[in-house]
């Protein structure tokens, strides 16, 4: 993309002019920005509740541990995008890198990532509708409603059906609404810890711990197993948050901005992240019991059966905060994998039909159907299929983002070999971080797939005597080997393409 | 519509059906007023504000790609007597993108197709974005538009309130270089009590229409006719619309200085018309002020 503003013209004649500056964000707006992508309200409701069965009172050390790799990750990231502004994806990136093999695996995992974080969100949604409904009516039996599996899959596919309308016709949210969404959700989520540590405060919590030194340390974890299990969640958690390390690029104020956004960004989730998973911890402790975050019922979304003890009568503001907060993403999430699978479509890794652009509004319009169809069915069988749909979603994406988010690292650790020795700045960017977090990420990965064949992991779903995450988590990676294969018999040209030598096929 | 040097249209495409009646219709109107076109697709930039979540990356050179092929396509619509080039712009919105091209590339026109609507003219939100903003002229081709008649005749439009006279002044302008034949019509809607009423309502509209030809008539010949009917509808379609012609129309008394604003007659009567319509922007204030002065002094 050129910065300049002097027009192009093209092998065809055609002169590309930009109108309007894209780089009009401040530190504020980045902040804004990183925030609303990390969606905390629902990655919290979603996430604190498997990633406190795995590694129990020490969430706190988990948050902060799990963010490590993630930036090691992000450092690489950034470098890959500036290398190679126009084609900034995992699938490109680890073509290039590594040959169009990998390259395409790579791209299925976070094609399998994006469709799995899309249903567990529309099922979030799905259970706060209802309890929103219930809190405003008054009338309990209607958050019950979302336990019936028909009416709870119909809602979802109506939501799925809803979003999928409005990214096909490219409606984007406006800097307003971004805002306010964003202040809202850190409001209340910052309201819901200071209420609950009230409790725990006053004596009335349901467990009432005091915070202690000892949650803060990542080494007490029983086992590597659970370790692994908690940081992979973590990613999860944290997903999204390095836009802000690419969004700088285009920054207003770039000579002072790039690193104080990112780092802004860090602090306010991290330090939101902190509050809210302490309060928590200390409201709930780690039981079996009703509201203790061990009690299986209420661990695939804490923040729905928590809030009404925790907020009493405002409890109707989380259930809106995370509502709107998932409805905001559903949408955006939607994008994702539509964008995907047009990429691959486009360049030959995909059936021609998914590169397909609406003319009208410009929107990748059979990938964004596709993805829609997908991310429903999907949830549909998982609904019936699972005992715990949400939680069991959660814990193989967080699976799935350790896979191509270290297949990425690599591919950065790769393409930059010969330069990276260069600088001792570059040797760090380049190499050692991507290096450390990108192998750091495929051993949780490895060993969260082989814990996962337990039965007995996660929400104790199980498929023949395996645990459905593992067959989740595998099956679908062994899904994209086939689908790859069919994709090579159909069309070999991609596949024979030398990534490594030469440029990419199509830019600009 | 066109000066000493060759006029530019801008023309908007996107790759739909509707854009490329714009380009047919804007390629008969380059053939009979002698003017270029600039076919621009404008992308929509894309908010920062709205990232997706999980980040997967940029699409844009992709999309980039595809408006490329699109723009190559239009322009094997335009018959090689015709000359056309092409651009890739962003913007917020394809109608701010089109005004903003129309204005760094001087053009005189922008055309467009009338939407994928109902109606023969249903303006989809950029032609009515357009309507209520352009700074220059909007020409509509309606639905299906097959540009395979050369343009022969020149409509306007006149109301039977003042301020006709800078669309007629327009009109001749452009029918000035070019073999068109132009044409003064009134649309008169309603039912009179009586025959006698309502033929005296349209000698009335006559006798406007003649007096207001007769300052056109200096430099060429110039017909009137009143279309009269029950509805706005049943008045146009008693018109016989040449298959070659073109209606002019002016904008509301409500628009702002240079910009159209179609009112509701003008609305409603693009539902109606099954040929090519041009929509004229108000003059500036002052310079209508300065005209207006001018006319009555002399």
């Amino acid at each position: 993309m050129s910065t300049g503003t002097a027009p192009l013209v093209d092998q065809q004649g055609t002169r590309h002019e930009k109108g309007l500056s894209k780089g009009s964000v401040g530190l504020l707006g980045s902040v804004v920005i990183g925030v609303s992508t990390i969606a905390p309200a629902y990655t919290l409701s979603g996430a604190l509740g498997p990633t406190a069965a795995a590694v129990g009172t020490h969430l706190p050390a988990i948050l902060l541990v799990g963010f490590v790799p993630m930036l090691l990750v992000a450092m690489g990231y950034r470098q890959l995008n500036r290398a190679m502004p126009d084609s900034g994806t995992t699938f490109t990136w680890v073509s290039k890198a590594f040959g169009p093999w990998i390259g395409w695996m790579g791209s299925w995992g976070l094609l399998a990532a994006t469709i799995l974080v899309l249903s567990n969100l529309a099922g979030i949604a799905v259970d706060f509708f209802y309890l929103a409904l219930a809190q405003i009516t008054g009338n309990d039996a209607i958050a019950e409603l979302t336990r019936n599996v028909p009416l709870n899959v119909a809602t979802c596919l109506a939501f799925v059906a809803l979003a999928a309308w409005i990214s096909y016709r490219g409606m984007e949210a406006t800097k307003v609404v971004q805002y306010v969404l964003v202040v809202f959700q850190l409001l209340v989520l910052l309201w819901f810890a200071a209420a609950a540590f009230g409790h725990v405060g006053g004596g009335t919590a349901f467990e009432g711990l005091a915070v202690r030194a000892e949650w803060f340390n990542p080494f007490g974890v029983e086992s590597f197993s659970a370790f692994a299990a908690g940081v992979s969640l973590s990613v999860f958690i944290y997903w999204g948050w390095d836009v802000v390390l690419t969004l700088n690029e285009e920054s207003k104020d770039s000579a002072t901005g790039p690193g104080r956004s990112a780092i802004a960004t860090i602090l306010v989730i991290v330090a939101l992240y902190m509050a809210v998973s302490l309060a928590v911890l200390s409201y709930s402790g780690t039981g079996g019991a009703e509201l203790g975050l061990g009690n299986e019922e209420i661990q695939e979304n804490v923040f729905a059966a928590l809030a009404g003890p925790v907020m009493g009568p405002f409890a109707i503001l989380m259930s809106l905060a995370v509502l709107s907060s998932s409805a905001a993403s559903l949408q955006s999430t939607m994008i994702s994998p539509a964008r995907t699978m047009l990429a691959m479509g486009h360049y030959g890794a995909l059936p021609a039909k998914y590169a397909r652009i609406t003319s009208r509004f410009q929107s990748p319009g059979y990938a964004t159907i596709a993805a829609a169809v997908i991310a429903s069915v999907f949830y549909a069988v998982m609904r019936v299929v699972s005992e715990n749909v949400l939680w069991d979603t959660i814990t193989t994406l967080g699976m799935m983002v350790c896979f191509y988010y270290g297949v990425t690292a690599l591919a950065c650790v790769w393409y930059f070999r010969r330069e990276a020795f260069r600088t001792t700045r570059s040797f760090l960017t380049k190499f050692l971080a991507p290096l450390l977090g990108g192998i750091l990420l495929l051993v949780f990965f490895v060993q969260t797939s082989y814990d996962s064949m337990d039965p007995e992991y996660g929400s104790g779903s199980a498929i023949g005597g395996v645990g459905l995450v593992f067959v989740l988590g595998v099956g679908m990676l062994l899904l994209g080997v086939a689908v790859m294969l069919v994709q090579y018999r159909r069309n070999p040209a991609f596949f024979r393409e030398r990534f490594e030598t030469t440029e990419l096929p199509v830019l600009d | 519509m066109n000066g000493d040097r060759p006029g530019r249209y801008v023309v908007g495409y996107n790759g739909d059906r509707p854009s490329k009646d714009a380009v047919r219709l804007a390629a008969a109107m380059a053939r009979a007023f002698g003017a270029e076109l600039e076919i621009v697709l404008v992308l929509r930039a894309d908010s920062p504000y709205q990232q997706v979540y999980p980040p997967v990356g940029d699409i844009a050179p992709v999309v980039r790609h595809q408006a490329r092929t699109w723009l190559g396509e239009a322009q094997q619509l335009v018959p090689e007597d015709v000359v056309a080039r092409t651009h890739l712009r962003e913007d917020g919105s394809a109608a701010a993108g089109l005004a903003r091209a129309a204005e760094e590339l001087g053009a005189q026109l922008i055309v467009v197709g009338a939407g994928s609507g109902a109606g023969r003219f249903s303006a989809g939100p950029v032609v009515d974005a357009l309507l209520h903003s352009s700074p220059v002229p909007v020409a509509l081709a309606p639905r299906r538009y097959a540009g395979d008649v050369p343009l022969t005749r020149l409509s306007v439009a006149v109301g039977t309130r003042p301020g006709a006279h800078q669309v007629i002044r327009e009109a001749v302008r452009a029918v000035e270089h070019s073999g068109l034949e132009l044409e003064l019509i009134s649309f008169l809607e309603g039912e009179a009590a009586d025959p006698g009423t309502a033929e005296q309502v349209r000698r009335r509209v006559e006798e406007h229409l003649e007096a207001a030809a007769d300052e056109a008539r200096r430099t060429r010949p110039v017909s009137v006719r009143v279309a009269a009917g029950r509805t706005l509808k049943k008045a146009a379609q008693g018109v016989d619309w040449a298959p070659g012609g073109l209606l002019l129309i002016g904008s509301s008394r409500l628009a702002q200085g240079r910009q159209i604003f179609l009112g509701s007659t003008a609305a409603r009567l693009l539902k109606h018309i099954p040929v090519p319509m041009v929509v004229v922007p108000r003059p500036a204030p002052d310079a209508d002020q300065a005209q207006t002065e001018k006319e009555t002094a002399s």
